[in-house]
Order: structure tokens, then sequence, then C-alpha cells
């Protein structure tokens, strides 16, 4: 509503003009009452005014009627204007506020004029002139006052229009952010509880009864110390009551654990975090509950599932060291003896070798033979259990350059075979070059070996296929090869295929290969026929 | 007038034996002294208990130690040989069955002048005694006194 209403404007009257209106008051003033009583008469028959000249509280009291009348007075003798207008003014304001068509009220203002004309007739029928100026001073009166009603009535009513408009947008958007606010607190993962300074709940969204297993209407209105174990609420009463003090969005009870009540009695840990809520009703604190049962049953599980592998991990160290210092006697004391056999046959040779028939010296041969294979069996075993104990060095290697290197070596060992030994160049991979190193030494060697009895040794290493980040290598030679039947004893430890006689070796190269392209991540097959040739494959 | 003498630390006979017949093959005709385990090698070396009034002329051209060794072990030994300014010079080689990387690593770092494994086959075993003394006897300038 505006504070002040805008000045008004006065009439400017002739002379003759203000004779006429002073003419007119002096009539009215002598009929006053007959006047009224005629005007409130047809009011109380008109449909707008009729329950408000009804209504006694609604009359202007004594004292009021008096005012106005004082004030017409003193605008028509007087020329007193000003305050007249300025409570015509009020009034319209009034007849606005209070909903009032404009149109009734001229049909009042009608009444009045109506009314007045017998007295104004019967006053100055024997001077013409006065009569008519008398006249048109009623009318100069209510055109006045009628412009001035009429202007307030409009600007109140546009007012009124103004401020409907904006209640109503108002109510709009407190619905817009109403909903939106329920819509957050809807979507929201949390079950949210919304409290007041006394810690009642205000508000609560659908997970809240999904949790606790009450209706909204059961918990809205209640403590929220409902959702809190007994034996917990004097703690939590005085912790929220400190919480309203500071109320940082923090999570709740740091370093504490948490538990939720549900209506049917039973408890279950939860994760809680706080925030302040500014509201008309004052600070509010939100409280978004999770239920972290299953979680803390993982979290269990997880350290369950730790304990046992760390168990595992000592066992396993514990094995490894077993096998470290197994190894290691293996190597200082099952080799001593052997060169005892060794060095003491040696010296039956050499220091007796007259007394010896050649039988017995062949025999001592054996003996030392026997010796010497065993050793090389000791040392292969040894190394096949060193691969499995040191940690991979991963390296950028040049595959087919490790495989030439390996090739002459053997080349040179027996330089009067006849060997074509191809390697497809630039193969290069990720692995422990000491390790690929042994893996291609035994493949390599193998094919070597078994091609010794070929007129034209062929052996091939490269790469076969690329299956997405799989590479395939192969190794393959013309040798004698294997029935298919056996190659499922292929890489087992100690295994042979081939008679001493006609293929020495100790049955631990392939073991070993497969132990080094295994750890590495990969597979290692073979095929052959016999009298065919063999390949083997392996990823990488 | 020094020995040029070699100290074998060595605790199985067999390998004494083979150890002084394969020098003797290489005709290398020093005196050897054996220790059977490291604490009478630490003995001979330092002149405590049996060994407190040897012939201190006798010096050890070189120490062929074994690291399986009773009561104190190849490793201790060789500490204390290069923890002691009278010792702190002389050539040590360990001679082992042991080509474990860990007896390796611990050898040299404790300042071995060589590793070498005994092997089975006895003539290699000459042959790695025969290298040996021609360099450590022969070839190799003792350090100065």
């Amino acid at each position: 509503m505006k504070a002040s209403l805008p000045n008004v404007t006065l009439p400017h009257l002739t002379p003759a003009e203000k004779k006429g209106l002073q003419d007119y008051w002096r009539v009215y003033e002598a009929h006053r009452e007959e006047i009224t009583a005629q005007v409130m008469q047809m009011a109380s028959q008109h449909p707008e005014f009729k329950s408000i000249v009804q209504n006694a509280a609604s009359q202007p009291s004594a004292e009021q009627q008096a005012a106005s009348y004082n004030l017409q007075r003193n605008a028509i003798l007087h020329d007193a204007w000003e305050p007249y207008l300025k409570n015509m003014q009020l009034q319209g304001m009034v007849y606005a506020r209070t909903g009032l068509s404009f149109h009734a009220w001229f049909e009042i203002v009608g009444a009045f004029r109506r009314h007045i004309l017998p007295y104004l007739l019967d006053a100055y029928s024997k001077t013409p002139q006065r009569l008519l100026d008398s006249m048109s001073g009623v009318d100069i009166l209510i055109d006045t006052a009628m412009s001035v009603i009429g202007n307030s009535y409009l600007e109140t009513k546009e007012e009124l229009i103004r401020e409907q408009a904006e209640a109503v947008r108002d109510a709009i958007q407190q619905k817009r952010s109403e909903e939106k606010f329920r819509a957050l607190l809807e979507s929201a993962p949390d079950a949210v509880v919304v409290v007041d300074r006394m810690g009642i709940i205000q508000v609560v969204n659908s997970q809240v009864e999904k949790l606790f297993g009450y209706n909204r209407a059961e918990i809205v209105g209640q403590s929220i110390e409902i959702l809190v174990p007994k034996h917990l609420r004097k703690r939590h009463i005085k912790h929220r009551e400190e919480y309203y003090i500071e109320h940082p969005v923090r999570p709740m009870g740091i370093g504490l654990e948490l538990f939720g009540l549900r209506k049917n009695g039973t408890e279950f840990p939860v994760e809680i975090s706080l925030g302040p809520l500014e509201s008309e009703e004052g600070l509010l604190v939100s409280a978004a509950i999770r239920d972290v049962t299953q979680r803390k049953r993982n979290e269990d599980e997880i350290k369950k599932l730790n304990d046992d592998l760390k168990q595992r991990a000592a066992q396993l160290e514990a094995a490894n060291k077993e096998l470290e210092s197994f190894s290691y006697s293996v190597s200082h004391d099952l080799r001593a003896p052997l060169r005892t056999i060794d060095g003491f046959s040696q010296a039956l040779l050499e220091d007796h070798s007259e007394q010896l028939p050649p039988e017995a010296r062949g025999h001592l041969e054996r003996v030392r033979s026997a010796a010497q294979r065993m050793a090389i069996l000791i040392d292969d075993l040894l190394n096949l259990s060193r691969i499995t104990r040191a940690p991979l060095q991963l390296r950028f290697i040049n595959l087919s350059a490790m495989a030439q290197e390996i090739a002459q070596a053997l080349r040179e060992s027996q330089p009067e075979r006849q060997a074509e030994v191809s390697i497809t160049p630039g193969l290069m991979v990720d692995g422990d070059p000491h390790l690929l190193h042994i893996a291609l030494q035994n493949l390599l060697s193998n094919a070597w070996k078994f091609t010794s009895k070929q007129k034209q040794a062929i052996i091939e290493f490269g790469q076969q296929s690329r299956h997405n980040k799989e590479r395939t290598f192969f190794v393959r030679d013309n040798g004698v090869g294997f029935d298919m039947a056996y190659a499922d004893k292929l890489f087992g430890v100690f295994q042979r295929l081939h008679s001493m006689s006609e293929f020495p070796g100790t049955g631990v190269g392939l073991a070993t290969v497969q132990r080094i392209i295994n750890i590495h991540g990969g597979r290692i097959w073979a095929e052959s026929a016999e009298g065919k040739g063999a390949t083997f494959y392996f990823t990488l | 007038m020094e020995n040029k003498m070699i100290l074998l630390v060595e605790d199985n006979p067999d390998d004494e034996a083979l150890t002084i017949r394969a020098l003797k093959k290489n005709n290398i005709g020093n005196k050897v002294v054996v220790a059977r385990d490291g604490a009478e090698a630490l003995d001979f070396l330092f002149f405590t208990g049996a060994f407190a009034d040897r012939d201190p002329r006798d010096v050890p051209q070189v120490i062929l130690l074994d690291l399986k060794l009773p009561k104190v072990d190849g490793l201790e030994v060789l500490r204390q040989i290069r923890a002691d300014e009278r010792t702190h010079l002389l050539p040590v080689v360990i001679l082992t069955s042991s080509k474990e990387e860990q007896d390796r690593l611990k050898g040299y770092s404790l300042g071995a002048n060589s590793y070498v494994r005994k092997p089975v086959d006895f003539n290699q075993f000459v042959e790695a005694v025969r290298q040996l003394g021609l360099y450590w006897l022969i070839l190799n300038e003792a350090p100065p006194r």
C-alpha cells in the first residue's frame, strides 16, 4: 500500500460559482437530516450498499460524520478545499479496498443529487438565476469530489492488482522452491531428516520411512531422538545442542560409532552428515543418514580376507625361506660327495692304472660320468627353483639378437655340423633378459641337439602371429621330433622322451622354459610328429 | 726369509685331500697348512690357542677359504681377516661348493679377492687350482708388509 496519496488538484472557482455552491450548502444544511435519511433509505435497498448499511459496525461514528461534514462546510464556505479533498481521496481508497464498485458509488451520488433538487427548487424558485447557480454548485461539488475519489479509487485498484499479482507470484515462487526442496529431498540417496532448534522433526523423505520403518506422519513432530538408540540419547541431545551454536557442514560424530533405531527396536550402524538450513522458521538442521551395515560387513570381510592373505603370505614366505635354505644346503652338501666320488675315481685311474684291468677302468669311468651328470642335474634343479624365487626384472629386449648370439655359440661348439639357423630379426619384447635367455638357450639347444642326426639341420626362430597384445613366437627344427601322445609329459621335471644314449639330457630344461614363460604370463606348447621335426610355440 | 705358504681352510677331509692332490698335480710345492674349522683358521692367523707359538715366518701367500665351516663360518673368518690390520691385505680366495648368489655377493662385499666354485669333475678342479696357483703364488706380487 502506498504511504501517501498524490496531491489533489484544487478547483478554480469564479465568484458566481462560489456563490452558487454556498447557496446549495445553505439548502443542504437546512435539510441535512431529511436528505441523509432519503439517501440512506435508497442505499439500504441497493444490492451493494445494503450489507454495509445494515452492518452497524461498518457505520461511520458520529464523530467521523461530524468531521466529514465540517470538512465539506469549510471547503464551501471558507475555500479550504485541500483537507476536504484529501479526505475524499481516503474515501476512494477505502471504497476500492472494500471492493465496492465505482458504479454503485455513482448511483448513491446520483441519488443525493436527485434528492437535493426539490429542496433547491423550493428555496430558489423565485430567482431562476440563483436556482441555476445553486444547481451548478451541486454539480461542481460532485464533479470535484468524484474526480478525486475516482482517481484515488482507480489508483488503489491498480495498486491492489499489483499487490495481488505479487502475492500470486510469491506464492508460486514459494510453492516452486518448496517443491524443488522436496524433490531434492526425495532424490537424495540418503535418508534425510530436517529438525528444528528443539530437535523436533519437521520434514523427512521416503528413504527415512524405508530405513526406520516409520510412516512420515508417525515421526514428523516427534523428537529426533526417537530414531536414536536409548543408550545414546543423552549424548545425542548434548551434541545436538552444541551443534546449534556452531552448525558447520560436517559429518556427525567424528571418531564415534553411530547407530540408528528402527521402529521395530533393532539398531543398525549409520553414518550421518549434518548441514544447517536457514528458513523462515529459523535455523533448521538437515541430517543425511546412511545405513552402513553392508559396508561394515564388507569392511569386516575385507579385513578377514586381508588377515587370511597376510597369514598365507607369511606361510608362503616361510615356505620360500625353507626352500631357499634347502637349495642352499643342496648346493653345498650334495655336491661335496660327488666331488669325492669323481676325484678319487680319477685318483685311482691315475695312480693305480697298471693294477686295474681294462674292465675296472671302464667301470670307474662310468662312476665318474654318473657323478658329473648328477652334478649337472643338481645345478639344473637349483636353477629351476631359483627362477621362481627371484622377482622379474622387466626390460625391453631384443629376442632376435639374443637368439642369434645363442645360435652362434652352438655353431662354435660343433663347427663340423651342417646347420642352417634362420632368425627373424628385430623381435622386441618386454621381459626379464636373464630368464628369457635361459628359455631361448634351452629351446635352441634342444633344437640343436635333436637335429644332430640330420645331414642338414634347419632351425628357425620367429614370430607367428599377433592377436591383440599377445604375440606367439616359435622355435622350429627338422629333427627327430616326438610322438604327440607324449606331448603332455614334455614339460614335466625329469621327463624325457629319448634315451640317454640317443640324446643326453637331464629332463629339466623344458620344465624350466615353461616356468619362465608362465611367470611372464605366457603359455608354451609344442607340435610334432616322430621323424618330422618339432615346433615349440610360446606367447609373451 | 718368509715361507710362501698356503692356508687351506677346509673341514671336509675328502676335499682337503683332493685340493692338496690338485696342488701337487700342478707342481705347486708350497707348504700347505690346513685349518679344519673357522676358529682354527683364526687361531693360526692371529697366533692364538694351539698356534700361539707357531713360526712367525709362515705368512700365507694366499688363503683358500671354504664357506661352510664348523664353529666359525667362512664369511665370518673373512670379516675378521679384513678387520685386523695384521691380515687385512692377505689375498683370500673363496673356494666352495656353493654358487648361490647370496654367498658370492657376501663374499665379494666382505673383500674376497676371488670366488671359485669347486667343480665336481676332478680334471676341471685341477685346472681351476692351476690357475689359482699361477695367479696368486707366481704372478701376484704380495702386498708390502
